[in-house]
């Protein structure tokens, strides 16, 4: 399968960013686990969230276009 | 959605609630301290209702700035375009997969209503290519003698096809969401060609306590999180002519690069221009200070002599 199918150059290029981004991707899973107790419904991790894929998309657009024909 | 985070933007209104308050503060004391000695009192009750109404509006205040992260979007990186420098053209080969990606992805939906057939020949495609696409899809035309519409197969001077009659129509197939036309996309959006891509590119799952309802789908690019449109970039959703690999970031440079081209086709134009003509006022520029400073020697290099008898 791997051979044949072009495996996403975008998605490869973000999963190997994610070492690079450890701190927010520490602190989103810290915000899940505190709004698991959470049963109002309003809590959300969006900031976290935010802050780790802005770190992953930096790391990835210089990259990317590299990869594409 | 307070979440223990403070935002910059909630920072920034903490300090000027302070300086705010401190600057009112000043005021009230230069006035009141010549006024009455035994005011020390009022003053502090003043100083508590300014705080008071600083603390509770930052308070207000940070529920709406970590609100508005969602709100905006979250900010779209910048990718290195090819087109992106002072003299780059646009990669023409991309233009032609772009246009086969929206062909055969998007035009189901989106319209592309002020680009015409015959505005590819030479950008994308040869006359030949172009008069045999427009020839597979049928356009209205008439009234003929009888004062009837008919029906004839398209032409080059043909504007693209629209997937739907009107606006009410696009709503109704489209869960009430109308699809915008593409023809300017790119310039319609702030950051228009990251934004797009990064948008097409970037579906994924939503963050833990967010939810979003049947019918729509999770985009964090998206100003608000949740866009009607699903994801429609799949790998090998399209076979390229030229063989090139169809994968989703493939595909997504290849049509921004058609929607950059389609937005502003004058691009490559523009740019010759501009450097020409940059390049030649630089000269004139020159040119007119040197003469400037010429004509003007005469009174620079005057001797003023003040003979003042007293």
């Amino acid at each position: 399968m791997a051979d044949e199918e072009p495996v996403d150059q975008k998605k490869y290029l973000e999963e190997s960013c994610k070492p690079k981004c450890v701190k927010p991707l520490l602190e989103y899973e810290a915000c899940v686990k505190r709004i698991k107790v959470d049963e109002s419904g309003h809590k959300h991790c969006t900031g976290q969230y935010f802050d780790y894929w802005s770190c992953v998309d930096k790391c990835v657009a210089p990259k990317l276009f590299s990869k594409l024909k | 959605m307070w979440d223990g985070r403070i935002c910059l933007s909630s920072l920034c209104l903490i300090a000027s609630a302070c300086l705010n308050a401190s600057s009112f503060l000043s005021i009230f004391a230069s006035k009141k301290v010549h006024d009455d000695a035994g005011t020390a009192g009022m003053n502090s009750l003043r100083t508590f209702a300014l705080l008071g109404a600083g603390l509770s509006g930052f308070l207000g205040f940070a529920t709406v700035a970590s609100a508005d992260e969602a709100e905006h979007g979250l900010e779209c990186p910048s990718y290195p375009w090819p087109h992106k420098g002072i003299l780059s053209s646009y990669d023409h080969a991309s233009i032609r997969r772009g246009h086969q990606v929206y062909q055969q992805v998007c035009a189901s939906c989106h319209s592309m209503s002020l680009i015409s057939h015959r505005d590819l020949v030479g950008v994308a495609y040869t006359e030949e290519e172009v008069k045999a696409m427009a020839a597979e899809i049928e356009v209205v035309d008439g009234p003929n003698d009888e004062g009837e519409m008919f029906t004839r197969p398209g032409k080059l001077s043909d504007r693209f096809p629209q997937p739907y009659a009107n606006e009410q129509a696009a709503r109704f197939a489209n869960g009430g969401a109308y699809p915008p036309d593409l023809s300017l996309i790119t310039k319609a959006r702030h950051n228009g060609q990251n934004y797009v891509f990064a948008l097409l590119t970037g579906y994924r799952d939503p963050p833990a306590g967010v939810s979003i309802r049947e019918g729509l789908h999770y985009n964090p690019y998206f100003p608000g999180g949740a866009i009607a449109m699903p994801k429609m970039l799949n790998d090998g959703a399209v076979e390229y002519e030229d063989g090139t690999p169809a994968t989703e970031a493939q595909m997504g440079k290849d049509v921004v690069t058609f929607l950059s081209w389609a937005a502003e086709p004058e691009m490559e134009e523009r740019k010759l221009m501009g450097f020409k003509w940059i390049f030649v006022l630089s000269l004139a520029l020159l040119q007119a200070a040197y003469y400037r400073r010429l004509k003007w020697s005469v009174l620079k290099s005057r001797r003023l002599v003040v003979d003042v008898v007293n």
